[in-house]
């Protein structure tokens, strides 16, 4: 029997069955998925799967019909071997698996790229094949390769293109396809007077580089990476570091980042000191009251946003089990997990744990000072050790005590005492005097408290009670490092019996924390102390640093300056799949790696996360799905649907490609060209197919609410071109966000769409009204829906008033005389002048208005509302 | 009649075929891709519209709906639960029994007992069919709403109220197929009223007391020009139309202005409410003139049925100030008493009307609270997902019916369990629709509002 039988009938491409014979492999196929594997799943693999194979039997894959027909025996509890041992299963599931065997035991599972079986494997998994170009009859018709795969399908149902469009509609056309304005009346002369023959493609050039295609493109990247300023949990903390991500999509475009190199970056940028793009990872929605609690969920996320954006593959629908449709195993969700699990992410901030930490710094060339060591060891688990050292200090240098984590990143609780005396002078210092005031110690200036784990970043959360004891006080960032004193006179018992009136630090599980005593006078400084595990029994102890600093505020220079909502690398382990999906039920270990489907590749180096394999595994030329893919979205970009209507899903629930040989054409040239984006955007637009009027393939099509929303400001004047950065947020320090009182701000702008504060919980409503991206889950096509209550936006919105009355100032200022008026707002809004009848319908109009001071307003505020602007022809 | 402008732009629009804008869900209904075009219900059935009263905060059952004698006795008692809401938490190593505050006394022909929170609602008691039984995944209260509303506990799906829309569509175009009236955004935000991956036009239309209930709905102070503006916007469409022609959405939008035009009149009427008696101000209890409170949410859900709204939602405050009460549970006195004689007058003015008959009514909350305290002598009670109270009204329900049990203290459901998906099979099957069958395909998958879940309490249907 072949092992990769697929439901022929579903989704394969050239598929020769007859649909009756067909339509019964899917019903035996869905008959095993729905009734046999859960069976196996719940009563025999414990016994007889990855971990355990009694008597070598495997029950978690493909079975031979022999050895199935043997299975069902013994369950029927017929012959002398009896199974299960624990009692005979109840009729209706002997029946289902009865059946399941004279079916002929049917068992899909992953079918290998390219392997046998080739007429079973899923469409999308084929290699990409680059035909040679088809004969077509038209051939005159053709311009470019495009054209005749496209022209080869329409003569082949008996039809002819459509007839090419006028100057007018094309450079209205692809000026909001490449931009998502409106070309200026300007421009529209300079197209309509340029005669040369390669007029059009200059125009297309001109566009690609001006830097609002980058704002139109990335937002249709934006739409798939599901980006949001909001982290979406229960109190939907803002994200005030996510637009630097936002901006590198959009830079990215601008700068014809290649694809492939455009993916590895958001997967692993920061693995070579670019960590921004990685935000792709980062603004994974996050979920609950406590994100970690529900950390698998964003996870989740993750994966299936990886999945749908740059693969057209569901596989977040393998977490609790065997994808049920597409050949991906539950393991390989958990091979995936276990390299983003093995990833830091970023931490927003969530009702319980309102600071943000883990944010990832940027790095800059900068110079400082290189450190003076002083003195370095390491302690055992338990152990202890003093260390002493003089040195000559300016007023503003820095001495800084670095207490590193060893092997066993976590680390420990350690103990720190800390004197130093000016050597012939009165001075003494010692961590000692701050248990009183702790946690207000760092205030006088002298010493202070830090993250070193990515150069030095303040412990900023403050700890006025730790574990409900208030003789405990502290600084943390996230659950370390932190700082912290026990200030009673009695031990206090918590995870560890801390000592009376002391002082500790704890690393974080990245690298160390450090303790910084600021020079307040230049002399000679005496340094000792001791350093002791507080909480033996870990495999190891730590690891400890004293370097001198030279002022002045040489710790500015360690600071970053700059911090990402990134990921950076965690502690690197493999995952237990999660039976049923659920954590709480660890199954088998599942080694790091790739989707079997493409390759099975395994993470080579158990020291890192994997990230860096992944990144080259979802780019390998040979991955057929990557390219694909993303052509498949350019085209939709230019023709409202894609070869494939279903971009997020190249799976067998997914449609065929309409044109399958253009898609592969396109695919092939993708790779051909380097990956090159602008120059599949050339090879679209310059086709005559693109350059027809408005026909079934290339649809009317209406604005999206960002062009809506960019092209009345930009009508109006009041278009802010300039890219915006930050949003406005409270400052960190402020934060107190609960469910109760969620962050809910809004914030006005005269920017493009793009950059408006997207929130997860509470979506903006004129976005929600005119079918925007939803920030919670990628998406792969924006709705079209016409509804009364956009109609009612335009009849009586305040923002349409006001781009309304600016649009009127503006227009009456450049043209005086009414009819010239009507001319310019006709060209400005749809690229024409009015017809003879158009013009005085327009006059008579104005000139009738009830109110005549307002009539050309009102004149305006009918032109936004009309189908000719909202459309695009 | 030939001076009304609303007459004048309509026959001039659509050249004197059209004169009535409530007609014109019929001609919107022949676009074949019309989303809220009414839908046959999978089998018939009574109920033809739902209106869902959402408590928000969770109602504590034990001092509600679910009397238990042995609380009152048993007060201090220690009791030992592997409980979400204490795990792990400073302070709550031990837990003890707490007693209601609020007595019960058995109302009606059935002798449903409730509390003197709700004596209003009491003299109800036989047209309700209260569950005792329900429970839920989630102690928070974000979780515990999103799920009671789209039956998701974590990622975001469609509202309950848009697969309704979705099932049915909607009769009367000039109003919205689902509505959420709300004081204020409670947890989990435009979540709870999301149409999510359906079709835009399922979503809900968020309803806040106020000047402008409905955005965009009122005139910006060219009310009486609009119909010369719209008539001057329908000659510049038509005629981009006629060289377009058989583009359906072309005319769809055409269409939507009209509709829109006859939303500025409906549901602006919808607040007016001055033609209704002091009678049935009182029976509500509304002052006259008021546009605030739950009696107000109640009668304008009223009429919102009246005029064939499918989905009408009624949140009664929002995430803060509702029935949280973690500090005094003194608080659910005012809480009871602002929604108590509304949700009563609803029912009594339904069934007066025989609107009863084809209204379901619904009234719910995210969970019930902790019938115990880390002190016996707490004033508050926390959060308790795993029973609380719940009841249905009108049609198709058995009214006087109590269904389910809890355990002796009301901690955990004892007999006849109602989870949320079960809870939500049971609504769409008393709307006529299979639940198993509201399906809707994305991503690759069939998506329902009960996941894989979801069993009809059929005991409940009359």
């Amino acid at each position: 029997m072949n092992p990769l039988r697929l439901p022929k009938g579903v989704g394969v491409a050239g598929g020769m069955l007859l649909a009756s014979v067909a339509h019964a492999q899917t019903a035996s196929l869905a008959h095993f998925e729905s009734k046999v594997r859960p069976l196996f799943q719940a009563r025999c693999i414990a016994c007889h799967g990855a971990t355990v194979q009694q008597a070598g039997l495997r029950l978690d894959r493909p079975v031979s019909p022999a050895l199935a027909q043997k299975v069902r025996d013994a369950v029927r509890y017929d012959g002398k071997l009896k199974m299960p041992p624990s009692g005979k299963l109840p009729e209706h599931e002997l029946a289902a698996l009865t059946q399941w065997v004279n079916d002929g035991a049917p068992y899909p599972t992953s079918p290998i790229i390219g392997g046998q079986g080739a007429g079973g494997v899923l469409w999308s998994l084929r290699p990409v094949r680059r035909s040679a170009l088809p004969k077509v009859r038209q051939a005159a018709w053709v311009r470019n390769p495009v054209d005749a795969f496209v022209l080869a399908s329409l003569e082949k149902k008996g039809q002819k293109p459509a007839p090419q469009a006028n100057k007018r509609t094309l450079i209205r056309r692809v000026t909001f396809d490449l931009t998502g304005l409106p070309p200026t009346p300007e421009e529209v002369a300079a197209f309509l007077a340029d005669t040369r023959p390669n007029a059009y493609a200059l125009l297309i050039e001109r566009l690609l580089a001006s830097p609002r295609y980058g704002e139109k493109w990335g937002r249709l990247w934006l739409d798939v990476a599901r980006y949001a300023d909001t982290a979406g949990e229960n109190s939907d903390h803002p994200l005030p570091h996510a637009w630097r991500y936002r901006n590198w999509v959009i830079e990215a475009f601008n700068k014809n980042l290649p694809y492939d190199q455009f993916i590895r970056q958001q997967i692993a940028g920061d693995l070579d000191r670019n960590p921004v793009p990685t935000g792709y990872l980062a603004l994974a929605r996050r979920f609950g009251h406590d994100i970690d609690q529900d950390i698998h969920l964003t996870y989740e996320d993750v994966i299936d946003t990886l999945g749908k954006s740059v693969l057209g593959l569901t596989v977040g629908c393998a977490r609790c089990h065997d994808h049920k449709f597409d050949p991906i195993p539950q393991r390989d969700y958990y091979r995936l997990y276990g390299i983003f699990e093995s990833t830091r992410l970023s931490f927003p901030g969530c009702e319980p744990k309102q600071q943000p930490h883990d944010l990832v710094p940027i790095p800059t060339p900068g110079k400082h000072t290189p450190p003076v060591l002083l003195s370095q060891g390491e302690i055992p688990d338990g152990g202890s050790a003093p260390f002493s050292a003089r040195v000559a200090v300016q007023q503003g240098d820095v001495l800084l005590l670095l207490v590193t984590p060893q092997k066993s990143h976590g680390a420990d609780t350690t103990r720190l005492e800390l004197t130093l005396t000016e050597q012939g002078g009165t001075h003494r210092w010692s961590l000692a005097d701050l248990l009183d005031t702790f946690p207000d110690a760092r205030v006088p200036g002298i010493w202070s408290f830090w993250d070193a784990q990515n150069g030095l970043l303040p412990l900023k959360e403050r700890l006025d009670s730790i574990n409900g004891q208030s003789a405990l006080r502290g600084w943390r960032n996230g659950d370390t490092p932190s700082v912290l004193v026990n200030r009673a006179a009695q031990p206090v018992t918590v995870w560890t019996t801390l000592p009376p009136r002391s002082f500790f630090v704890h690393p974080g599980p990245a690298g160390p924390v450090a303790v910084a005593w600021h020079a307040p006078i230049t002399a000679t400084i005496e340094l000792a102390g001791t350093i002791s595990d507080a909480h033996p029994g870990g495999p190891d102890g730590v690891g400890w640093r004293l370097e001198h600093l030279p002022g002045p505020e040489p710790l500015a220079a360690l600071q970053p300056t700059l911090l990402a909502y990134a990921v950076a690398e965690g502690t690197p382990h493999d995952t237990r799949l999660h039976q049923r999906g659920d954590p709480a039920q660890p199954g088998a270990l599942t080694p790091r790696g790739f989707l079997a489907v493409l390759g099975g590749q395994s993470v080579q180096d158990p020291r890192q996360s994997g990230r860096r394999e992944l990144a080259q595994w979802l780019t390998d030329p040979k991955n057929p799905l990557t390219p694909r893919v993303w052509v498949n979205r350019l085209w939709q970009g230019h023709f409202g649907r894609g070869l494939v209507a279903t971009p997020n899903d190249f799976g067998t629930r997914g449609t065929l490609p309409t044109h399958p040989e253009l898609l592969d054409w396109l695919a092939s040239e993708l790779l051909r060209t380097g990956w090159d984006t602008k120059a599949l955007h050339r090879l679209i637009l310059t086709s005559a197919t693109y350059q027809q009027v408005a026909n079934p393939l290339l649809p009317r099509r209406r604005l999206t609410a960002e062009e809506l929303r960019d092209s009345l400001l930009a009508l109006s004047g009041e278009l802010d071109l300039a890219p915006a950065e930050a949003h406005p947020f409270p400052p960190e320090s402020t934060w107190s966000f609960t469910q109760h009182t969620p962050f809910a701000a809004e914030y006005e702008t005269n920017k493009r769409s793009v950059y408006v504060l997207q929130k997860r919980n509470r979506r903006t409503r004129f976005f929600s009204l005119f079918d925007g991206a939803d920030p919670n889950a990628s998406t792969p096509v924006r709705d079209n829906t016409t509804v009364p209550t956009q109609a009612l936006f335009f009849l009586n919105d305040p923002f349409v008033h006001q781009r309304a009355k600016a649009f009127a100032q503006r227009t009456t200022a450049a043209a005086p005389e009414l009819s010239a008026r009507v001319r310019t707002a006709w060209l400005l809004l749809y690229g024409r002048s009015p017809a003879p009848a158009e013009l005085a319908d327009a006059l008579a109009f104005v000139k009738t208005y009830p109110q005549p001071d307002t009539g050309w307003e009102a004149y305006a505020r009918i032109l936004f509302a009309s189908n000719e602007f909202l459309y695009v022809d | 009649m030939s001076t009304n402008p609303r007459r004048l732009f309509l026959r001039s629009a659509v050249a004197g075929s059209l004169l009535f804008p409530g007609l014109l869900h019929e001609l919107l209904a022949e676009a074949a891709d019309d989303p809220l075009a009414p839908k046959k219900p999978h089998f018939p059935a009574k109920a033809k519209r739902v209106i869902f009263l959402f408590m928000t905060g969770g109602v504590s059952h034990v001092d509600t709906f679910d009397h238990k004698p042995r609380l009152f006795k048993d007060v201090g008692t220690e009791v030992k639960l592997d409980h979400p809401e204490i795990k792990n938490r400073p302070g709550y190593e031990r837990i003890f029994l707490k007693r209601p505050q609020w007595e019960f006394s058995r109302h009606g022909q059935s002798g449903m007992e409730i509390s003197t929170l709700f004596p209003h609602l009491a003299t109800c008691a036989d047209d309700i069919a209260l569950i005792r039984s329900l429970h839920t995944d989630h102690s928070n209260h974000y979780n515990a709403t999103l799920g009671m509303h789209t039956g998701s506990f974590a990622f975001a799906r469609p509202s309950i109220g848009a697969w309704v829309s979705y099932g049915l569509g909607t009769v009367n175009r000039n109003l919205p197929s689902f509505v959420t009236l709300a004081p204020a955004q409670t947890y989990a935000g435009s979540q709870v009223y999301a149409s999510d991956f359906l079709p835009g036009a399922h979503q809900g239309t968020l309803i806040q007391p106020g000047r402008e209930p409905v955005a965009d709905i009122t005139p910006q102070g060219n009310a009486a020009q609009q119909p010369q503006e719209l008539a001057a916007l329908n000659r510049l469409n038509q005629r981009h139309l006629a060289a377009r022609t058989g583009d359906p959405n072309l005319a769809a939008r055409i269409r939507s202005f009209e509709t829109a035009y006859g939303m500025q009149a409906a549901v602006p009427e919808i607040f007016d409410l001055s033609q209704e008696s002091d009678t049935t101000l009182a029976l509500y209890g509304l002052e006259r003139g008021s546009t605030q409170g739950f009696a107000w949410q109640c009668l304008v859900a009223r009429r919102m049925a009246e005029r064939g709204v499918r989905f009408i939602e009624l949140i009664d405050t929002g995430s803060s100030g509702n029935w949280d009460s973690h500090g005094d549970m003194m608080d659910h006195a005012r809480l009871a008493k602002n929604v108590d004689q509304p949700i009563a007058g609803l029912l009594k003015d339904l069934k007066a009307r025989g609107m009863l008959d084809d209204t379901l009514v619904v009234w719910t909350t995210e969970f019930g609270r902790t019938p115990f305290n880390n002190t016996a002598e707490a004033k508050g009670r926390e959060h308790h997902n795993w029973a609380f109270s719940s009841w249905l009204a009108g049609a198709g329900v058995r009214g006087g019916l109590t269904y389910g049990t809890t355990d002796e203290y009301g901690i955990r459901v004892a007999t006849e369990p109602v989870h949320v998906h079960d809870f939500h099979a049971t609504i769409l099957h008393l709307m006529g629709l299979d639940h198993t069958k509201l399906t809707y395909r994305h991503s690759g998958r069939d998506y329902r509002l009960t996941d894989v879940y979801g069993t009809v309490v059929k005991d409940i249907l009359a």
